[in-house]
């Protein structure tokens, strides 16, 4: 390998060979032979880079033997893998911090357990806090890098080439070619003995353990937490004390710039330090009281944090300015540094940082009492800061500025900046985000002066020993990627530009960049789904109501499962963040009684919808970290401000979402947020039951979800939103689904070979849950694969150490691979390519940030930890893999995408590509086309496939094309537009106006928020950019601009928040209601926006054009006739007329499409929306619905307009017109008679061209309204059977539900007593009547008292609505107890008025009776009624009580509310008991009263036996008494 | 037992204040909502069970407060008493005992009321007292049958089934007294409880606010139903309400976690936030959920903003 480099360094081979040789075109010459070497080249090119700079990079860390812990850009990424490259780091400095980071820990208990591994752990950390001993330890690393880099090694590790093989010899089994690494040219002989397998798997055991455990996160070790260790002043001071021995011979040592600018030392010296150990804010001395300047800053308050020389004392807090600090520089503010994140800022959340402030200004006023009388406690606290400080070092003097004039070895350096860069662009290197980590890395290394290493013998060995030369490097490549870096986000793009360095090196790049940045970028899109405030999942009937369950027990379970999964979700939320607070303690036993409530399959099968629905429902909002905030007005006003300045929430956006420090450029997965329950609530669970709906649920939803296809007609309008979500939906349930899928295979060990060959053999048999590849093809079809990739990746990103080596995972990665090389990063044009890539012209490429996000997607996952090593290099046809499946997916992919050759490739993406042999290029191209690479030999045979494959694929577009849900005529639109009578349009114009159906693949559907979404490891470019712009700005100033939020108070205006509410209630209004409703709506809003534009289309642009260009013509003649020669002059005028025209056009026409508008929304969305809204949606509901379609069409309507009906437009428009217009007035000036004729011909060509038009469209139009289904007139011929349900009006008068009640009012009156206050009045009468001493009683209970009770009765039960038959009931017992207890307790009041009143209760209803017949009167004579009237031992009292009561009973059987034969049987009853003689006489007297009352009616009349038993009764009663006399 | 010395006026003077809602009675401006501590207090001096009619008593001391609330609070404080107790009396050994009690009492010819007083003695509803001597008596008299529970509440119902006449007319005594326990006392609630329920949704009409009510859910199959679950949306001081519960009490710490727990929360994972309604008031500091979704008041809302999509055109 190394031959190959050499060959090209030496410059035998011009690096675009050597690149046409990579992709298998056979180049002559020295190449030929190393063809062999071909697969290797890219990794071990990419490792020689590494090691080329790993002694800068490794300077920078110990420089010569002070191990300095310089900030941010001191680790090297070793190639491979970076995430899997330094269990020495992980080793030697165990922060703490480091593993706060929420990862997927697959197993608690970790391997930390092994004796060696936990002495070994102790020892480190020991040594982390002894730092002296810290430094001998590093410096025996790094003593003797020389010796070491030869081997092309990492040199920061202590063994690294057992290691590093060790990890590589995991992965033999299956990857037939892995990785070169370096030092093996041949991979067999990679191929370990069984002792030297041993012997790594014990150093695995060793080292590996550690890290392989937690995924190792611990990896890149936070740049704050690395800046902010206590060590890093401690040591410094230590080297300091080395320094300042001779700093200033060592300076004269170097070279002569070196020396000329001594100035430069001493100015170098003021610069600012990263952290000023002084700073008793930062780093307060125990016990003492903060100094503090009470100065009181609001909102932003800018901080600076400025180093002091060294001689002097200087006091800077980090929160406010204090008057003793020392600006030794002149403040300058340069506008990015508002951009920066502040250390506390970045490291920590906002709710803390909040905390801090709120701590801030405590102390602030704790101060402000404080000094005046504590300025001697003050100073005598002070001394001993002032001591520490006096040891402090500048650091910053000790870096070496990267200097151009220093750069050597020109020559190799441009030469393996143009191959690196080529790797980059043309997909060759597996991970553009290392690549550009690196390259960061580079251009910021820093190296600390006098730390440099010895140049030896091996000198002209090493291009990127110096820092120079890095940075030299580093700005070759990017101005090469230029285009690549130019999709990065502005933030990153700014602070790349305003680095130093890239001024010093690369002005052209610094250029480049700035000239970017000022082109106006693209309009935000802002699609954050806003964390819903609805919690829930609503309850839908279709799939959660009883019908969907067996039984009704496994229905109500399912209730309490639900109510048990949230109460978990509200302690999770509460707790979760609690220090000590553990999720299986916590909630383990509810999860356990949730899932074995019912071990049913249904209970299961809801409950897993359920959990999937929650995951979506929490973790969509979670992405976006601002969105954290829990206050729902804070929420509110960002949602507002969100939807009402989108350009000022990105700004605010872009400030405060400070750059999340991952964990270098491949962060392990993770699972942020609320995602943690979902797991956690697995694992803890760890039910296999449950595990496997969960799995089914969740794959079915992904394949729905996946199958969608998206086209979208209009790239700015809501479809790509929608879509965005979808793709966002589909990462996260892949990933839990990988997770799920993943998770009985995890495992903390390592595996030896021969175990591996094992499983993987076993696992091979397995199919996976998902056809993965059959998914990218579908995608691939439909033009989406952007779609299926994201969560492709995230699904694959879970997998554990074995599964990616078995043969379906093995297929699907190579697909992947294949995708990869598809990427690029801009835009082929049309036409683009030679004859080779050419063929397939009509497929599809993707826009550059699509590619960007797959890019670095894909990167991430070929450089995670259980990705196999190398297999990015691997040969397909070498590889174990299904390869009918991968090659049907090829076909479809190369069908469906262009591919293109190297040589297109230079000729779009390297700019200096189109001067350099262009000849050889073309060539070269031609030359591909023959070539059969390796890789490319499935794509060899696909000619016959591709025909094959192309047909169904064309009709499936076609179909979509024609499908009555998208509107097929837009291409028709387009082309009547432009036919040959309007001029056609300029391109820039025709993008306007002219429709394509867009693929997402091809849209710009991926804005950076997505990327930032998907691939939050992006931010980390930035980190390390401000980072060094944070520790090395040499003429910059840095000022820290410290945002401290401060809550302000709460001003939103009202309307404001009413639009707020607004919104919240529209999100409330779908929640509950069937999901088909917002479909429904956001489809009429769609149809109808588009009906909309599209008749202002076809109608009203042609018609106002026609007139503004028959304006124009009038105007024309007119001028050429006046002045008949100068028709310069005319134009002119012309030119003038069209911008009056344009803009009266625009005028006119806004008025017309807003009349359009609404008119349409007036007429159509009513009877639309009933059509299609499920039928039971009240009228109300679709009145909504009707408001929000006629707002939300008229909003997209007027967007539309505003975006394309400009003056501008028109103005082209018509200035081509008038070109035409002019050349025909010419003629016509010349020739007077002829012009007259022509022109007149040509207008009425042009109105018949017209009049065809408008009569097409007019058919067009209405075979749009028959397929699209419910056009006014369907309308009104399904309105008989259709309307009625629709628009029944659900009565609701309150009665009737508890129907039961015999009367009911027909309107309810509430001003009459409420049914319980008459039954409590009633019972209180009752009550007061049979309980208080009837003495007493005359005095308290009236007449009237008891009549206004039995007339509210009566009105009550009339009049009101709400009684219920609870009530009802009730009052049949009151009333005939009420009636008992006047006649028992106060007889005379129960005279004949009463009587009668109670009779009129009772009556039948017909006779206006309201309680009719009450049950209970059958039971008035009953021993309790006796033993009321018994109470009173007044024998008066009772005779009359006796008397009343059959005078009532009387009545009650001349009303026929009462039988005679029940009378009987009551007083048979009564004669059950023993009574005293008395009771019996009254009873006796009672029941004669009775038989006599009865006689004089007829009503007994019939019934003689009846009365015989009467009067025997009332005999006996008086018998009884003789009885009881005579026993 | 409190109620005891309650003349006729004073119940009669209480048509008007259950019935208008609190609209009618504009002129003292009592509130429901109370502070925990002042709910402390009432429920301190209901414990210290002054003489009396104990609602009296405490609206003459907590002038401030609507009687309905106070009247709440009281029934609210006899239940948790009852349930405190109800273990510890109806254990078998002290059931018997309290029969044997009564039967002395009634063997010695007390006047009728004897379990009333003995009620009052125990600090015990008189209504659950006549009920578990009730059992007693069934279970002594009636050894052949097993006593069930409804039977029992058949008796309850309808007391002249009692074949003991003072049995019957003790038990009837003692559910007239009862105010809280007793079917007299459940159809009261119910109906109140009803009764504001309707009067929610005649508001909810008048304002032509679509709902569907428990009856409609339960139909639909709904697993957990609010007494109105709204079609559309409305909000309420800012805050969006999807459902509204009707609760007739005062809203306790105890009964509002139950509520919760039961009730609220199930709504709330369901249809989103929501409105609960308790019209004999609440105690402030349990209106906690409020920004969450769960929102508590004593009366129908009168700042209601509806949806209105045209409104932010």
């Amino acid at each position: 390998m190394a031959a190959v480099l050499e060959v090209l360094l030496q410059g035998h081979v011009s690096p675009h060979h050597l690149l046409l040789w990579l992709h298998g075109t056979p180049v002559g010459g020295v190449l030929e032979d190393l063809s062999h070497l071909r697969v290797e080249f890219v990794p071990v090119f990419l490792n020689f880079l590494r090691d080329q700079s790993s002694i800068v990079l490794q300077a920078g860390i110990h420089s010569g033997t002070t191990p300095t812990k310089a900030p941010s850009s001191v680790r090297a990424t070793k190639y491979v893998s970076p995430g899997k490259d330094h269990s020495l780091r992980t080793r030697s400095r165990k922060h703490p911090l480091v593993f706060k980071g929420k990862t997927l820990q697959f197993s608690d208990t970790d391997i930390k357990g092994t004796p060696s591994n936990a002495q070994q752990e102790v020892q480190s950390t020991n040594v982390d806090q002894l730092l002296e001993a810290n430094s001998a330890f590093n410096s025996t690393v790094d003593t003797s890098p020389p010796a070491m880099v030869p081997s092309g090694c990492a040199s920061n590790s202590s063994s690294p080439v057992s290691r590093t093989n060790s990890k590589q010899g995991r992965y033999n089994t299956s990857t037939p070619r892995r990785n070169g690494y370096g030092i093996t040219p041949k991979f067999d002989s990679l191929r370990l003995s069984p002792h030297e397998r041993h012997h790594r798997g014990k150093r695995q055991n060793l080292e590996g353990s550690d890290h392989e455990g937690k995924w190792d996160h611990s990896f890149e070790v936070k740049h704050s937490e690395q800046r902010l260790s206590l060590g890093d002043f401690i040591t410094t001071d230590i080297k300091l004390a080395d320094k300042r021995k001779s700093p200033l011979p060592r300076d004269k040592n170097r070279s002569p710039v070196g020396r000329a600018s001594v100035g430069w030392s001493l100015r170098h010296q003021e610069m600012p330090k990263i952290l000023d150990i002084g700073d008793e804010e930062a780093f307060p001395m125990v016990g003492s009281t903060p100094v503090q300047d009470k100065q009181q800053k609001r909102r932003i308050n800018p901080t600076r944090i400025v180093a002091a020389s060294s001689s002097q004392q200087s006091k800077t807090s980090l929160f406010s300015q204090n008057p003793k600090t020392v600006f030794g520089v002149p403040l300058s503010k340069s506008p990015s540094s508002s951009f920066l994140a502040s250390e506390e800022g970045s490291s920590k959340s906002m709710e803390k940082e909040r905390e801090l402030l709120r701590q801030e200004r405590l102390r602030r006023i704790e101060t402000g009492e404080d000094v005046s009388g504590s300025v001697k406690n003050d100073k005598r606290k002070q001394s001993p800061t002032s001591q520490i400080q006096q040891k402090l070092p500048d650091k910053t003097t000790n870096y070496i500025q990267a200097s151009p004039d220093l750069v050597s070895n020109r020559s190799c350096l441009d030469i393996l900046s143009e191959v690196y860069a080529e790797l980059i662009l043309y997909n060759m290197a597996p991970s553009v985000m290392v690549e550009l980590y690196y390259l960061i890395q580079l251009l910021t290394v820093r190296v600390i002066l006098g730390s440099e290493v010895e140049r030896g013998e091996q000198c002209d060995k090493f291009f990127l020993d110096t820092p120079h030369n890095c940075v030299y490097f580093a700005t070759k490549v990017l101005l090469l990627i230029t285009e690549l870096v130019k999709l990065l986000d502005k933030g990153t793009i700014k602070l790349l530009s305003e680095n130093p360095c890239i001024l010093q090196f690369s002005s052209e790049l610094q250029k480049n960049l700035l000239l970017f940045l000022q082109s106006p970028s693209r309009a935000p899109m802002l699609h954050l789904a806003a964390k819903s405030p609805i919690g829930g999942v609503s309850f839908q009937t279709d799939t959660d109501n009883r019908n969907n369950f067996p039984s009704d027990q496994a229905f109500h379970i399912f209730r309490k499962q639900r109510d048990l999964f949230y109460e978990m979700l509200r302690i999770w939320e509460e707790n979760h963040l609690t220090p000590g607070w553990l999720y299986a303690q916590g909630l383990g036993s509810r999860i356990r009684q949730l899932l074995s409530l019912r071990p049913n399959s249904a209970n299961f099968t809801h409950f897993a919808r359920l959990f999937q629905s929650q995951l979506l429902n929490m973790c969509r909002g979670d992405d976006d970290e601002s969105h954290l905030q829990q206050d729902s007005e804070g929420f509110g006003f960002l949602t507002l401000l969100k939807k009402q300045h989108p350009e000022k929430y990105k700004r605010l956006y872009e400030r405060l979402v400070t750059p999340s420090k991952l964990g270098g450029p491949c962060p392990p997965p993770s699972f942020p947020g609320s995602q943690e329950f979902f797991r956690d609530f697995i694992l803890t669970a760890s039910n296999f039951i449950f595990n496997q709906h969960l799995k089914d649920v969740l794959i079915s939803h992904i394949l729905i979800l996946s199958e969608r296809e998206f086209i979208i007609l209009e790239p700015e309008d809501g479809d790509c939103a929608e879509a965005r979500s979808v793709v966002l939906n589909l990462r996260i349930l892949a990933k839990f689904l990988g997770f799920l899928e993943f998770l009985p295979y995890q495992t903390s060990e390592h595996i030896p070979e021969s175990v591996m060959a094992t499983h993987i053999s076993l696992r091979s048999k397995v199919c996976p849950p998902l056809k993965i590849c059959e998914a990218l093809r579908q995608c691939a079809i439909s033009g989406q694969l952007v779609v299926a990739v994201t969560w492709v990746v995230e699904f694959l990103s879970m997998v554990d150490p074995v599964a990616l080596h078995s043969r379906h995972y093995l297929t699907v990665v190579m697909t992947l691979i294949a995708i990869f090389k598809l990427l690029y990063i801009m835009r082929p044009e049309e036409s683009a390519g030679c004859p080779a890539c050419g063929a397939s012209s009509p497929a599809r490429s993707f826009s550059p940030l699509n590619s960007l996000l797959l890019k670095l997607l894909l990167g991430w996952l070929f450089d995670l930890p259980n990705f196999p090593d190398g297999l990015f290099f691997v040969d397909v046809a070498e590889a174990d893999i299904d390869h009918w499946e991968y090659s049907q997916t090829l076909q479809v992919l190369n069908v469906n995408y262009k591919c293109l050759c190297v040589a297109c490739l230079r000729l779009m993406l390297v700019p200096s590509s189109n001067r350099m042999d262009k000849s050889a290029t073309l060539v070269d191209g031609t030359s591909s086309q023959r070539t059969v690479s390796p890789v490319r030999d499935f794509t060899a045979t696909k000619d016959p496939a591709q025909t094959l494959i192309k047909t169904p694929s064309k009709q499936k577009l076609q179909g979509s094309l024609m499908s009555p849900t998208k509107t097929p005529s837009k291409f028709l639109l387009v082309s009547m537009l432009e036919s040959p009578q309007t001029t056609p349009l300029k391109a820039s114009d025709t993008q306007i106006v002219a429709q394509h159906m867009h693929h997402l693949d091809e849209l710009d559907f991926v804005d950076h928020q997505m990327i930032t979404l998907c691939c939050p490891f992006i931010s980390e470019l930035k980190n390390l950019l401000s980072d060094y712009w944070c520790g090395v700005g040499s003429n910059n100033v840095n000022s820290y601009r410290k945002i401290t939020p401060l809550s302000a108070s709460d001003r939103t205006s009202s309307s404001q928040s009413q639009m707020q509410l607004q919104l919240q209630l529209e999100d409330n209004f779908f929640h509950n209601h069937h999901s088909s409703v917002r479909k429904t709506t956001d489809f009429v809003i769609e149809r109808l926006s588009s009906n909309v534009i599209k008749n202002i289309r076809t109608k009203i642009i042609p018609e106002l054009r026609i007139s503004a260009i028959e304006k124009l013509k009038e105007f024309i003649d007119d001028r050429i006739q006046s002045t008949p020669p100068s028709v310069e002059w005319t134009r002119d005028g012309v030119q003038k007329r069209i911008v009056e025209l344009s803009q009266e056009m625009t005028l006119q026409m806004k008025t017309k499409c807003f009349e359009l508008a609404r008119q349409e929304c007036s007429d159509q969305i009513l009877p639309a929306l009933s059509l299609l809204l499920p039928g039971d949606v009240t009228p109300q509901g679709v009145e909504v619905c009707k408001k929000l379609v006629t707002r939300c069409s008229k909003d997209k309507v007027l967007a539309w307009i505003q975006s394309h009906l400009t003056p501008t437009l028109f103005s082209k428009d018509l200035t081509a017109d008038s070109e035409r217009l002019l050349r025909q007035a010419q003629k016509a000036a010349d020739l007077q008679i002829t012009t007259l004729e022509a022109s007149y011909s040509d207008m009425s060509l042009s109105n018949l061209e017209l009049s065809e038009v408008s009569g097409a469209s007019g058919t067009e139009n209405s075979s749009v309204a028959n397929q699209s289904g419910p056009s006014l007139l369907d309308c009104h011929l399904n309105s008989p059977t259709n309307q009625p349900s629709q628009m029944k009006i659900i009565p609701k008068n309150g009665s009737g539900e508890i129907g039961c009640v015999p009367t009911a009012a027909t309107e309810h009156d509430h001003l009459v007593p409420s049914p319980s206050q008459v039954l409590t009045s009633l019972k209180e009468m009752v009550r007061v009547l049979t309980v208080t001493h009837t003495g007493k009683l005359l005095n308290t209970v009236s007449e009237q008292q008891i009549q206004l009770v039995l007339e509210d009765i009566r009105s009550t039960l009339t009049k009101r609505q709400d009684v219920t038959l609870a009530v009802f009931r009730a009052l049949e017992i009151l009333t005939t107890d009420f009636a008992v207890a006047i006649a028992a307790c106060v007889p005379n009041l129960m005279n004949s008025d009463t009587q009668k009143i109670f009779v009129s209760l009772w009556k039948p209803r017909k006779d206006e009776g309201v309680i009719p017949m009450p049950g209970c009167l059958n039971s008035l004579l009953c021993p309790r009624t006796i033993m009321l009237v018994a109470q009173n031992p007044l024998a008066s009292h009772q005779k009359l009580a006796w008397r009343r009561l059959g005078e009532f009973i009387s009545l009650l059987i001349s009303c026929e509310l009462l039988t005679p034969a029940s009378v009987l049987d009551q007083c048979v009853a009564l004669l059950r008991h023993t009574w005293p003689q008395e009771i019996l006489s009254g009873i006796s007297s009672c029941i004669e009263g009775i038989s006599q009352t009865a006689l004089k009616e007829r009503a007994f009349q019939d019934d003689p036996t009846l009365l015989q038993m009467l009067d025997w009764v009332g005999w006996v009663c008086d018998q009884m008494d003789d009885f009881s006399d005579t026993i | 037992m409190p109620g005891t010395s309650a003349d006729v006026s004073e119940f009669t003077a209480r048509r008007g204040l259950v019935n208008g809602f609190k609209k009618c009675n504009e002129s003292l401006n009592p509130v429901s909502i109370m502070k925990l501590q002042q709910y402390e207090e009432v429920i301190q001096v209901i414990n210290s069970k002054p003489a009396g009619n104990i609602v009296a008593t405490l609206v003459n001391k907590f002038e401030g407060i609507e009687r309905t609330t106070l009247n709440s609070i009281w029934a609210q404080e006899m239940q948790k008493k009852v349930k405190k107790n109800f273990h510890r009396i109806h254990a078998q050994d002290k059931a018997s005992e309290i029969y044997s009690n009564y039967l002395s009492c009634v063997e010695s010819r007390d006047p009728p009321g004897i379990l009333v007083k003995m009620a009052l003695a125990m600090d015990y509803s008189p209504a659950m007292l006549a009920k578990l001597i009730l059992e007693q008596y069934l279970i002594a008299n009636c050894p052949h049958i097993i006593v069930s529970k409804s039977q029992v509440n058949r008796l309850l119902r309808d007391t002249t089934m009692i074949e003991d006449r003072d049995l019957s007319i003790e038990v009837y005594l003692c559910l007239l007294e009862d105010e809280v326990y007793g079917p007299f006392a459940d159809s009261i609630k119910h109906s109140i409880g009803y009764e504001y329920e309707f009067f929610l949704r005649r508001e909810l009409e008048k304002l032509n606010i679509s709902y569907q009510n428990e009856d409609d859910l339960r139909l639909r199959g709904y697993d957990k139903t609010p007494d109105i679950k709204l079609d559309i949306p409305i909000a309420v001081d800012g805050k969006v309400v999807n459902w509204i519960e009707s609760k007739a009490s005062f809203g306790d710490e105890e009964s509002h976690r139950t509520y919760l727990k039961d009730q609220f929360w199930s709504y709330w994972n369901r249809f989103g936030p929501g409105l609960v309604i308790y019209w004999f008031g609440f105690i402030e500091e349990l209106d906690e959920y409020r920004d969450k979704g769960i929102m508590l008041r004593d009366s129908f809302p009168s700042n209601i903003v509806f949806m209105d999509p045209l409104s932010i055109a």
